[in-house]
């Protein structure tokens, strides 16, 4: 008996759960199948399928994954660029390994695409159809990052803060907030004759410091996008780029922080620790729509 | 050896194992949908010196991921001036499209943005070789300054924050005074209009 209403009531659940989603917007929509690109983006190896299959699903922000992925590739180059000669130097064998994983990387997921696929025109094509086809993704981008020649600097800084907002409040898509970024906390005052910039969270001011030895706002939300389910390990675009091309082989965007936080011998022990702290903050905020730790 | 034997009891099952009837992604070329394109997105490369292949705006690195000629072209001032333009690093279209006439945090988060990503191809190093002389005294501290060229092919000079690496502030938040440089017809920065 217990069994039957178990399964009655998750029958219920399950129906219930099925007709909100239904009646709910294409904006849930979305979310949701936006979620499979970034599944496909975190992990798959060759992203001409993914971009493929990217291109035919533009209300469900496949437009802007396509248009991502597309100027990331575009970067290294098409296929032909790749001819890997890193030498292997015994006293460094481990960053060259690392090195060679990350061009490894790089090359399987983009050799494929044509010179002509990677071209700009082709690229921005891409995001003009997203605005034209309604991809979500692609207009909550423009929604929050256009409009700067507008009237006062002050009052187009801070209505762009609020499209920002709104935008990822409306589609907590990791890349989205990637790019979108500082926008969402940035502020502008009038000052006399100039202007004063500083962060906006939790309805307070924060002051552009710059010094590196306290919680950094802007560097949490660099953050933000690895809780919200962008795989930020040493797999991400910037991070292998930046180990294929001879820079730092970190473990990911948190290693790198960490690093650097630990190379400053003014930062504070516990720096990294709050400092990812408020990144998870912000990223419930997003999830849970608590508009006021972002809003005014 | 397994497969086999287990084929030879199913061998319908065995032959769309060994022979699939359908493309699998290792061997489908997914043909991308053709786009019309509409303009050259990139107005002007004039003032660069002529064409060179490696330097088609979107794949200006292409050959400087690997191997010698990566490590060669490394080297070329060139292609690390380039980088710190607007319209070939690879930034959100949001920086793509400021110019001069953009207000100032709008060029400021175009600026970080180039910034960011000259630090991530690992070619900052090689700019501050370049650009040795480019530093200025702000209240008594010195700073490293970072030129950016813009859509409309002007160019602005920022002071880097010497603790970038650890804020987000990489580039102080005001340009240097009178940097804002016009577009000059064939000077080394390009125009776009991409965005």
């Amino acid at each position: 008996m217990k069994k039957m209403q178990y399964i009655m009531l998750v029958t219920t659940a399950l129906l219930s759960h099925g007709l909100a989603l239904s009646e709910q917007s294409s904006k849930q929509d979305a979310r949701l199948t936006s979620r499979t690109f970034l599944e496909r983006y975190n992990e798959d190896r060759d992203y001409r399928p993914l971009v493929f299959d990217a291109l035919q699903a533009p209300k469900s922000g496949g437009l802007y994954y396509a248009h991502r992925i597309l100027k990331q590739c575009a970067t290294i180059g098409e296929g032909s660029a790749f001819e890997s000669t890193i030498t292997t130097d015994a006293a460094s064998i481990d960053l060259d390994r690392k090195r060679a994983d990350a061009l490894s990387l790089l090359k399987s997921r983009c050799e494929k695409f044509s010179s002509d696929e990677l071209s700009d025109s082709y690229i921005e094509e891409i995001r003009n159809q997203g605005l034209r086809q309604g991809d979500p993704l692609v207009r909550a981008s423009a929604n929050a990052t256009s409009d700067h020649r507008g009237s006062g600097e002050a009052e187009n800084v801070n209505r762009r803060r609020k499209r920002a907002i709104a935008s990822v409040m409306s589609f907590p898509d990791p890349l989205l907030i990637d790019e979108i970024g500082l926008r969402l906390i940035l502020q502008t005052r009038n000052e006399g004759q100039s202007s004063k910039k500083s962060f906006r969270l939790d309805g307070k001011d924060i002051p552009l410091k710059g010094s590196g030895t306290d919680v950094d706002a802007g560097l949490a939300l660099t953050l933000v996008p690895c809780k919200l389910g962008l795989r930020c390990d040493s797999t991400e675009f910037a991070t292998a780029i930046q180990c294929a091309t001879g820079g730092d082989c970190d473990d990911g965007r948190g290693d790198a922080l960490r690093k650097a936080f630990e190379n400053n011998q003014k930062a504070p022990a516990d720096l990294f620790v709050r400092t990812d702290q408020l990144a998870d903050r912000i990223a419930n905020a997003l999830l849970h729509k608590q508009k006021n730790v972002l809003s005014d | 050896m397994k497969i086999f034997n287990h084929c030879s009891n199913q061998l319908i099952l065995c032959a769309a194992f060994l022979f699939p009837f359908g493309p699998t992604h290792a061997e489908t070329f997914y043909v991308l949908p053709t786009v019309t394109v509409t303009e050259d997105a990139y107005t002007d490369f004039s003032g660069w010196g002529g064409y060179q292949p490696w330097y088609n705006s979107t794949q200006y690195l292409n050959n400087m991921i690997v191997g010698d000629q990566f490590f060669a072209q490394l080297n070329s001032m060139t292609a690390v001036m380039k980088s710190t333009s607007v319209c070939l690093a690879p930034v959100s279209a949001d920086a793509k499209s400021t110019t001069s006439e953009s207000d100032v945090t709008s060029r400021w988060l175009a600026a970080q943005e180039v910034f960011n990503s000259t630090k991530n191809m690992n070619l900052l190093t090689k700019y501050f070789a370049i650009m040795k002389d480019l530093t200025f005294v702000i209240d008594g501290n010195s700073y490293k300054g970072f030129t950016v060229g813009y859509a409309d092919g002007t160019g602005e000079t920022w002071a880097i924050n010497p603790a970038y690496a650890t804020s987000t502030i990489k580039l102080l938040d005001h340009p240097m005074p009178g940097s804002l440089s016009p577009y000059q017809g064939k000077s080394h920065r390009p125009k776009c209009n991409a965005g």
